[in-house]
């Protein structure tokens, strides 16, 4: 009776510390599945009307921002993410691993007219461009744009319009 | 012999699983910090998040940014702790608040926006009235004057309060510095 009891434990354990530590992951993997699904493509940016309680994709949605989204692989090659920057209102990027962590972000304090983000695996030293280091092939990179009055919707609209998210080739920059 | 085994093995990874799922929150709730109604985790979107956060995170808020960024006040009580309630009244009084923006939503307990004719869900530092370096808003099913969330529908419903851009002090003393007060005016 006694090892039934142990063998019990021990794989309870062992399961309930492997599913928290994968969970993360498991939502991520059914975001980017679901995503796909629908239609959308790696490496290339979205852009999400603005949020009313019609949208029930993500919890939490933030209504007083506009997203725009690209899920990224960069198993193959590098990815170039340039976008216009509004002016005198926050905007960010956000940068997310398939374990959820938001491993960089960078807002409009940081960066004046055009960000140029250069997101690669391993070791970059590049001119020209804010080079980020990812750790993993997958992610999601998320674009916030506070909006200060409804009114200016169309006018920050028009702007992400411009914004890419796409495979380029590092030697494009030297 | 070995069938019983393999059933206890088993019994143990179907309870390791289900125990995982359902104490994930109660677990992560040892990690968050607390100021009055308000409790925030300041590990959120953070690479050195331990699993339960984590976990906790990628449940009930994905995509959250790291503390220097935004940080994430949620209140699931009134200022006397009380459960939020949608067919009650509130006032959410406030002043200037350590960040460079901020925003109050208000969610179902579904963890999504509330439908309402007004399209309202949220109040920001921009849009929010403010009178002499102060500011009210109201959190009713009725109409109301000024700043206003409307509220619908029956049961539970949470606040989150985001600071973006906010102070040092937010992440370093989040349990001290002055967050809004939620105040219960009645109930239907």
């Amino acid at each position: 009776m006694k090892k039934y009891i142990v063998a019990f434990a021990i794989s309870a354990i062992i399961a309930h510390v492997a599913f928290v530590a994968i969970f993360p992951k498991l939502i991520m993997v059914l975001y980017f599945y679901t995503t796909t699904s629908a239609g959308y493509e790696e490496n290339k940016i979205y852009h999400v009307p603005p949020i009313n309680s019609s949208y029930r994709k993500v919890v939490l949605p933030g209504p007083n921002l506009l997203y725009s989204f690209c899920i990224y692989d960069i198993s193959e090659k590098p990815l170039l993410i340039e976008a216009k920057v509004p002016e005198n209102t926050y905007w960010s990027v956000s940068f997310y691993d398939s374990l959820t962590n938001n491993f960089f972000t960078i807002n409009d304090r940081d960066v004046k007219d055009v960000a140029r983000i250069l997101l690669v695996k391993g070791d970059a030293d590049i001119k020209g461009a804010i080079v980020v280091r990812a750790e993993d092939e997958h992610g999601l990179i998320l674009f916030r744009t506070f909006i200060p009055d409804k009114n200016v919707i169309p006018e920050l609209d028009a702007l992400r319009q411009q914004w890419k998210c796409e495979q380029t080739e590092t030697y494009l920059f030297d | 012999m070995k069938k019983w085994l393999l059933l206890s093995v088993l019994a143990g990874i179907t309870f390791g699983i289900v125990s995982a799922y359902y104490t994930v929150d109660y677990i992560a709730e040892f990690f968050t910090v607390k100021n009055g109604a308000w409790e925030t985790n300041l590990l959120a979107g953070s690479e050195k998040a331990d699993i339960y956060t984590r976990a906790a995170i990628a449940l009930n808020a994905l995509f959250a940014l790291n503390k220097s960024e935004a940080v994430y006040f949620i209140a699931y009580t009134d200022s006397n702790f009380n459960p939020l309630r949608l067919h009650c009244d509130y006032r959410i009084e406030g002043g200037k608040l350590p960040a460079r923006w901020w925003s109050i939503t208000v969610y179902g307990s579904d963890l999504f926006l509330i439908p309402n004719e007004y399209d309202i869900y949220a109040v920001t530092s921009e849009s929010v009235r403010w009178d002499d370096g102060k500011w009210v808003v109201k959190l009713s099913q009725k109409y109301q004057d000024g700043n206003w969330i409307p509220l619908r529908g029956e049961g539970n419903f949470i606040l989150v309060l985001r600071l973006y851009n906010p102070d040092k002090t937010v992440y370093e003393s989040p349990q001290s510095i002055e967050l809004p007060k939620i105040i219960l005016e009645g109930c239907r």
